[in-house]
């Protein structure tokens, strides 16, 4: 930001706002709101007949007004020009301008373009809509890309990812106003919905990303939908029985099946690289990095392989009942148990590192990201834990039966419950956000979100995987 | 101890934690040194001069960090009472201090000017925006209607 005096622009452009601070002026011109008052228009008259209009635009002549001050040489200029001694910052013209007299004057037009700018930073998105509406010059300065590039920074949720080629061409104002519709509707609960159907029976869990949906069922296989068509592209069968988790990134994907195999695809050519066998039951969640995969199971263990050639590489006795879910982040197993329990563990040791007590009842979910964990139980309640110290942090009520998924971001936790509906809850204060009763009308069993949409499955023969997409219509492509 | 003249050659003197509120002045003595020369501010006049100082006799404490600029932008137009109280003046004192203020390179004191000018605006309809600030609308008809549809446009999206 330049400083008012450096830039040339600011200083010619800045008309003249108010009458010269001359020591008698200061002691007149605030009292009066309706200037002229008849005893200051006699003292300030001959300032260059400032006589109670806008219009007046003489330059005091410079003989009358020489400074009283000795001259430094700060004032040389204003004193070969007027011959005044004046406020430099907005008087150093040599065009006569009107002087605007009286306590109201536009602030914002007078100021230099980016202060102006600065200023419309603090507004909300409607104030300055209607400011557009003001003036010609408002009205370029609240149109400013830059202006609403940082508005729309000013919003830390609020991250793209805009290719170096269109970052110049960028309109903020758009992405602005589309991001803000986007928020709204989450604010709203007002999504599109759409159902995809294919799978013959139960579809027990889901991934999805911007390409594709992938759902696992109880019909043994795994599909693929393309997330534009909603149309089914692949099935994969490989599974003898019911398909109960799956996992996926670019290169892998792992499912687990009560047929207490995990298989490991390869993602490019859909063929099965490893099928992992050892489960006395069935695989009931699995997680993976780049080293490891871990499975665990409703035999009570936790199996951790190697990624690479799928060896065996260690069995945790991990609880006392069905292990339900499982998370690997930065070497940290985090289980979640039919027996009440929470586990942390060193997958490089197989030492278990800590454990949660706090359900009354068994766990069916968990997701840990390193500094939180989050988890879903017979209890119908959700618990935050500090994953640090073990403290649980908050317990959220609200489900009437047992809370069998749980995801979260930074700032939201999505969960679905056997009470079929799916809720939308903020992560910091636990306050519930929203609630969707009627998606599915039985056992909701997974669900999945990204800044756009929720996708989740459930059971039953029909309307099993559902997508509430809130970005319909909207320009969502540079959003993540 | 600083000397600082305002552009109307008034000298004030002042503890040097307090004028190095100002990054211009900081970074002025640290390029010349300390001198018993005054320190010339040619955009700045008394009177406004001794609000600022006024004001960063009040902050001297204050941290100066980027957290705080950050927390004030979370916040947007919150303002201290002590600093609302201090920006309770005509419109023309708070034009001159924004302006010196950015100037003399005071982050804080300008974000409060820009939120005080702000909270004036808020939630005012164009019409009284314009009585506020004693602004005329210089658009021409046709552009006026145009504009009042694009607005109604604009604020359909936002309120969707």
């Amino acid at each position: 930001m330049s400083s008012i005096c450096d830039s040339e622009n600011s200083t010619s452009s800045t008309p003249p706002l108010v009458p010269p601070m001359d020591v008698e002026m200061e002691d007149v011109q605030p009292a009066s709101a309706t200037f002229p008052s008849s005893s200051s228009a006699g003292r300030v008259s001959g300032h260059g007949g400032i006589s109670g209009s806008y219009t007046v635009g003489v330059r005091p002549s410079s003989k009358k007004f020489k400074n009283k001050h000795t001259t430094g040489s700060l004032n040389r200029l204003q004193q070969q020009t007027h011959g005044l001694h004046i406020d430099e910052g907005f008087f150093q013209r040599l065009t006569p301008k009107p002087f605007f007299v009286g306590k109201r004057f536009d602030i914002l037009g007078n100021l230099p373009y980016e202060l102006a700018t600065l200023i419309f930073s603090y507004l909300d998105p409607s104030s300055l809509l209607r400011m557009m509406l003001v003036n010609k010059s408002w009205h370029t300065v609240a149109r400013d890309n830059e202006l609403w590039k940082r508005k729309f920074a000013a919003n830390p949720s609020w991250r793209v990812n805009i290719p170096v080629q269109h970052l110049d061409e960028m309109d903020w104002r758009h992405l602005y106003s589309q991001r803000y519709q986007l928020e709204q509707r989450w604010n709203t609960g007002k999504v599109s919905t759409f159902y995809l159907t294919g799978h013959t029976d139960s579809v027990y869990c889901l991934q999805f990303d911007d390409e594709k949906i992938v759902t696992g069922s109880r019909d043994r296989t795994i599909k693929f939908w393309n997330m534009n068509t909603r149309e089914c592209v692949h099935t994969l069968t490989g599974h003898e029985k019911s398909v109960l988790c799956l996992r996926y990134n670019n290169e892998i994907m792992v499912s687990g099946s009560s047929d207490q195999a995990v298989i490991v695809w390869d993602m490019k050519t859909l063929q099965i690289i490893h099928k992992l066998q050892g489960h006395q039951l069935g695989v009931l969640d699995v997680a993976f990095d780049d080293k490891y995969i871990v499975s665990c199971s409703k035999d009570t263990t936790i199996r951790i392989w190697d990624r690479v050639s799928g060896q065996l590489i260690r069995i945790l006795e991990a609880h006392r009942g069905p292990v339900n879910a499982v998370q690997l982040k930065d070497n940290i197993i985090v289980s979640a148990s039919g027996d009440t329990f929470i586990k942390m563990w060193d997958i490089e040791t197989g030492q278990c590192l800590r454990e949660l007590d706090g359900h009354t009842r068994g766990l069916a979910c968990v997701q840990y990201d390193g500094y939180k964990i989050v988890s879903g139980s017979n209890d119908k309640r959700i618990k935050v834990w500090d994953a640090k110290s073990g403290q649980c942090m908050m317990t959220c009520e609200g489900h009437t039966d047992l809370v069998r998924t749980i995801k979260f971001d930074e700032e939201k936790m999505i969960s679905a419950s056997y009470d079929q509906s799916i809720r939308v809850w903020d992560l910091r204060t636990g306050t519930p956000l929203l609630n969707f009763q009627s998606g599915h009308l039985s056992w909701v069993f997974d669900v999945h979100f990204n800044r756009t949409k929720i996708v989740s499955c459930c059971q039953g023969p029909d309307q099993q995987i559902l997508i509430m997409d809130f970005g319909q219509g909207l320009d969502t492509k540079y959003f993540i | 101890m600083v000397q600082l003249l305002s552009s109307d050659n008034e000298t004030f003197t002042v503890d040097k934690q307090v004028a190095e509120r100002s990054i211009l002045i900081k970074n002025m003595l640290e390029d010349v040194g300390e001198s018993d020369a005054p320190i010339p501010l040619p955009n700045v006049t008394a009177k406004i001069l001794k609000k600022v100082i006024d004001w960063c006799e009040h902050h001297r404490g204050d941290p100066v960090s980027q957290q705080e600029e950050i927390n004030d932008r979370k916040r947007l137009t919150e303002i201290d009472e002590w600093d609302q109280k201090f920006m309770e003046v005509d419109q023309e004192t708070l034009f001159e201090i924004i302006l010196a203020a950015n100037y003399l390179d005071i982050k804080p004191l300008l974000d409060i000017g820009c939120k005080t000018v702000a909270n004036m605006i808020k939630g005012k309809s164009p019409e009284e925006i314009r009585r506020t600030f004693n602004i005329v609308n210089d658009f021409t008809p046709e552009v006026r209607q145009f504009g009042i549809i694009s607005h109604c446009y604009f604020l359909a999206m936002l309120s969707t």
